[in-house]
């Protein structure tokens, strides 16, 4: 699967318009509303999907009523596994367990990268190659610097060749933590939550390519919001 | 002297006193091997001073019991084994084993914790499942619930605040099937609008690089990240 391969059934549209012709215009419903946002990555990640029925999804956000059903709706197999709250849950019982512990009991101390790998241990265990896609909105920049390679790493495993990974990436210090849902092809609706880890990181674009080195093409979106979209494919 | 109009008739046997004890629901739980579970008060009366499941729709008060009366795994219980039968089943407690009410429903409650695949008709939960799920007719995922597994069903209720870590799928109603055996049923897939960028708020690049690169190899990856000089 990739962009140049797939034949599309009608052109891009021009990205360049003749200025004075087309104004700025009202914003649609949907972009008024308060809480969505168009989402071009996620229109551009179905149509990548799109002749994969029963094509397995993986959802690494919190599960939502319309997200399951639009990909079911579609014939999509849905997987969702909410990362970031299994990731706090995890940092919160590696907590309890190392306040419990003997004083000077230096040998159980564990580095950052060891709870990485223990925390894979029990999380995103699928077999390989087993997704067609996976979305990632609100994730990476909040994985701390040990984990991240890990889950790429992971990711990049259980994905299959020409799947698809649909992440986001803030280009500034987020204001709130928001969960995502979708509410169409190309909409999707934010919605703010208590924040489950500290935005830890803003990646400049090339550390996002660095990131999904192993990953064999790329197309980034940018939207009003200053949230990088960023489409990788296997 | 005593009125004898002022002086209740405590141990009169003419009228019967109110009895405050709580009537024995059906027992309908056939546990292989599991503790049998004792007498528990029907799900109108239990879960009274906890707030019932809202998709529960507890008898009328008087009206009479056909087919199903509601078995209750009650909080502080804990049972392991195989749960088979006709009727409804409320878990506020522990069960570990196997659930399998395939003409009831199941409803694990806000306390209630399942380790256990379980088949049923409808099954909601609040509670927490480590588990498969399969439903002939649906699954209802409360804002409390926790689930780790996967969930075969034709409809499905996802609350806000739920947790669902598994896959799920869909098949026909009815039909209770194990996903190996039986290819699920799905609907057709609709034809996926072809993406067309919206110029207006997207900018089409590799990460901001060259604007015509917006699909590139990976050696193309690296001069793009080069090019864009961050």
């Amino acid at each position: 699967m990739s962009w140049t391969a797939k034949p599309r059934l009608n052109p891009i549209a021009p990205t360049v318009k003749p200025t004075g012709t087309v104004k700025p215009g009202p914003k649609t419903l949907v972009e008024t509303a308060g809480n969505v946002r168009i989402s071009n990555g996620l229109k551009e990640f179905l149509w990548l999907l799109d002749g994969n029925s029963q094509g397995r999804i993986l959802d690494l956000g919190a599960v939502f009523q319309t997200t399951v059903m639009f990909f079911i709706e579609r014939g999509y197999r849905l997987s969702t596994e909410d990362m970031m709250r299994s990731w706090k849950e995890f940092l919160i019982s590696e907590e309890e367990s190392m306040r419990s512990m003997k004083v000077g009991n230096e040998g159980a101390r564990v580095s950052q990268g060891m709870l990485a790998g223990k925390f894979l241990d029990s999380n995103l265990q699928y077999p390989e190659d087993n997704f067609h896609g996976v979305l990632a909105w609100d994730l990476f920049d909040y994985l701390d610097a040990e984990l991240l390679p890990r889950v790429m790493e992971r990711l990049y495993t259980i994905l299959r060749p020409g799947g698809a990974v649909l992440a986001s990436f803030h280009s500034k210090t987020p204001e709130r933590f928001n969960r995502y849902k979708i509410v169409d092809g190309q909409t999707i609706e934010l919605i703010p939550s208590p924040t489950l880890a500290v935005h830890s990181r803003i990646f400049q674009n090339r550390e996002i390519l660095d990131i999904f080195g192993k990953f064999r093409s790329s197309k980034t979106f940018v939207g009003r919001d200053q949230v990088r979209e960023a489409l990788f494919l296997k | 002297m005593w009125r004898k109009d002022a002086k209740p008739n405590t141990q009169s046997s003419n009228t019967p006193e109110p009895v405050a004890t709580t009537p024995k629901p059906v027992q309908n739980l056939a546990p292989t091997g599991a503790p049998v579970v004792p007498a528990a008060a029907p799900i109108a009366q239990t879960f009274g001073s906890t707030p019932a499941p809202a998709s529960y729709s507890a008898p009328a008060v008087g009206a009479p019991v056909t087919r199903n009366s509601a078995s209750l795994i009650g909080s502080g219980l804990k049972i392991q084994g195989e749960i088979t039968g006709d009727s409804d089943l409320v878990i506020e407690g522990e069960a570990h084993g196997r659930i399998r009410m395939v003409n009831g429903r199941v409803t694990v409650a806000a306390n209630g914790r399942v380790n256990a695949d379980i088949e049923a008709v409808e099954i909601t939960v609040e509670g927490s499942v480590q588990g498969g799920l399969k439903a002939s007719d649906r699954v209802r995922l409360g804002p409390t619930s926790q689930v780790q597994g996967s969930v075969l069903t034709p409809r499905i209720a996802i609350e806000d605040g739920a947790r669902l870590r598994g896959k799920v799928e869909m098949i026909r109603a009815g039909e209770v099937a194990t996903p190996a055996a039986k290819v699920p049923a799905v609907v057709a897939a609709p034809a996926i609008e072809k993406p067309t960028t919206n110029a207006t708020n997207t900018t089409v690049a590799a990460t901001n690089a060259s604007p015509a690169a917006s699909t590139l190899s990976a050696t193309e990856k690296a001069n793009a990240a080069r090019v864009s000089g961050d």
